[in-house]
């Protein structure tokens, strides 16, 4: 959990130096085309991701309940 | 019926607020000209809009400084593009000149070359211009540089809130805590942490993508931003605190003492420091940026936005209870 | 302590060499100073062991250690902050402090000091008694002295570059207020930290 912790608080520090770098042109395509809508779909996909990835060790935490149930 | 109706709530306000978070169109509006600098003399001039219907014999007149050049001829190509055809007259005002087509202003269109004492105005303007939007039903504003993100309103932004509202009810439980080291509390409180954290990070990645196509950054030295960071490191500090006292009782304990003192130092920096740095905020309501009161008709995003925070706080309940519930159980096989 | 401090205004005098801007100045003292706190509070609570804390247990009250406990590092801040000004100065000279308006300088110093103080006391507390060090001190404490650190460096900047006290006041106003509200926590919260 501290290694957790140490590696969010360098990924914000890499983050903070990251703004100044440009983004490869392909990104800065897809997120401006089209009256910028593409940033919508993006945003949507990434909450969509976090709740699946939050669904999915749900599952595997009741999956692990259920294998200590039978034995 | 008594035990789930806040759910299917939960459900049915994120079913309307992501459609119509979606489907609702922006209103028309310019969104290119060229090109960007104008001479004296005979201008061509294209003209891009989004969401517009240019029509043959539509309104359309350069503004510079109040004094108003009419065009010599408009070419509608189709609903979104027109050429404008002009006799620019030499001697205008300021170095800047904005596009009214159809009511949709372009401000700052083009940088203006030869000022001089002004010109003698044309007179095909209306008083005052106006944007025209019957028949087009309800709409979201068009604003340039957010354009279609502005519908992120609906979707990045409730991701605060919710974090807010989920560590707001840990704190509560914190507080039930001391006074009797009641351990489903505690749980209830480390779960709210655990999800609040979830939704934390959401709104930093959403953030991140959403900053990088309007601020051209993923990450800015701003308040808000710092606020986020400050929040998640908080939050992962009492997690590592958790993990660190084997007993349980003395586990719950602490753990809660520091989330209180935690939280009620979170909402002050979260909510007063802001106040106190005037300056230096990208996020509207803060420092020279106009916040979402003045949004232009702002009315028409919070009929959508409100539904969608109360819709996200709800499932992050939900989920709250889901997982203090999977927690007891697991503990309650472990004895 | 004060060697602490006196080694890293050295250090960062080695480091430097020549002159530094205002900004810089101002962020590398507060920089230190918060190392500093973090190296000195940690151990306000880590020397006691159960004996002894039983033993303070029956004699008084948990509030009046802690306020003891609050005062007394309070103080050390305050004179180790401005201990280590002195240095600083010394070292880094005083070029910067030109334009500034000194005695609003040292009102952030001192608000800055017995900010540290009050929010990282408890802080150690919490450390001590989960039974772990300096380690867990630094996770728990430094996103909560963060906002006061940012808030006293924006202030103390304010000051050097001389503005009126109608402008830092509000800032002084803010941190006072963090003081109060922190120290208030503290009272609150700390018996229920010592009951076993």
């Amino acid at each position: 959990m501290r290694a957790f912790a140490t590696t969010a608080l360098l990924t914000l520090t890499a983050l903070n130096s990251m703004a100044q770098d440009a983004a490869p042109s392909w990104l800065e395509h897809t997120l401006h085309g089209n009256g910028k809508i593409n940033t919508v779909v993006a945003v949507v996909a990434i909450i969509i991701l976090g709740l699946g990835i939050w669904m999915w060790r749900m599952d595997r935490r009741l999956r692990a309940m259920e294998t200590r149930q039978r034995n | 019926m008594k035990h789930w109706w806040w759910k299917f709530m939960a459900v049915v306000l994120l079913l309307i607020a992501s459609i119509a978070g979606l489907r609702v169109p922006l209103s028309p509006a310019l969104v290119h000209v060229s090109p960007s600098r104008i001479m004296p003399g005979e201008v061509m001039i294209d003209v891009t809009g989004y969401n517009t219907r240019f029509a043959d014999g539509m309104r359309t007149y350069l503004v510079n400084d109040n004094q108003y050049v009419c065009p010599m001829r408009v070419d509608v190509m189709d609903a979104t593009h027109a050429r404008i055809v002009a006799e620019v007259p030499a001697g205008m005002r300021a170095s800047m000149t904005d596009i009214v087509v159809q009511g949709m202003t372009y401000p700052g269109a083009f940088f203006t070359e030869s000022l001089g004492e002004g010109i003698e105005s044309g007179s095909c303007a209306p008083t005052p211009p106006k944007l025209d939007l019957t028949g087009l039903g309800f709409t979201f504003p068009n604003r340039s540089i957010l354009y279609e993100s502005i519908r992120n309103l609906f979707f990045h932004v409730p991701m605060w809130f919710t974090m807010i509202a989920l560590m707001g009810i840990a704190f509560w439980q914190s507080i039930k805590v001391l006074g009797n080291t009641d351990l489903e509390r505690d749980r209830a409180a480390r779960s709210a942490v655990q999800v609040g954290l979830l939704f934390c990070g959401l709104g930093l990645v959403t953030g991140a993508v959403w900053a990088r196509a309007t601020w051209g950054a993923f990450w800015t030295n701003d308040v808000k931003l710092n606020g986020a960071a400050v929040t998640a490191l908080i939050y992962l500090a009492y997690l590592v605190l958790r993990g660190s006292i084997p007993d349980l009782y003395k586990r719950a304990r602490l753990a809660a003492i520091y989330n209180i003192f935690a939280f009620v130092l979170l909402v002050l920096f979260l909510f007063v420091v802001p106040r106190l740095n005037e300056i230096d905020s990208l996020h509207p309501g803060n420092g020279g940026n106009s916040g979402f009161n003045d949004l232009d008709l702002d009315n028409r995003l919070r009929i959508v936005f409100y539904p969608a925070v109360a819709g996200w706080v709800l499932l992050g309940i939900w989920m709250v209870d889901l997982r203090t519930r999977t927690a007891r159980l697991i503990e309650q096989m472990d004895r | 302590m004060l060697l602490y401090v006196v080694s890293a205004v050295y250090v960062s005098y080695l480091a430097v060499k020549g002159g530094l801007g205002v900004a810089l100045w101002n962020a590398l003292f507060w920089i230190i100073l918060l190392f500093a706190a973090f190296n000195a509070l940690s151990r306000s609570f880590q020397r006691e062991d159960q004996g002894r804390q039983l033993y303070l247990h029956t004699l008084v009250h948990p509030r009046s250690v802690v306020m003891a406990r609050t005062l007394y590092n309070a103080f050390t801040m305050v004179v180790l902050s401005l201990l280590s000004l002195l240095f600083y100065a010394l070292f880094l000279g005083t070029a910067v402090l030109e334009g500034a308006d000194l005695g609003q300088f040292l009102v952030a110093v001192v608000l800055g000091a017995i900010g540290f103080a009050t929010v990282l006391t408890l802080i150690a507390a919490i450390a001590a008694r989960a039974g772990n060090g300096l380690g867990l001190m630094a996770i728990l404490g430094f996103p909560l002295v963060l906002p006061m650190l940012l808030a006293v460096m924006r202030a103390s900047k304010l000051s050097l570059d001389g503005v009126a006290w109608s402008v830092t006041s509000t800032y002084f106003g803010g941190l006072l207020l963090l003081d109060v509200i922190t120290v208030t926590l503290a009272w609150l919260l700390f018996p229920y930290l010592w009951r076993d």
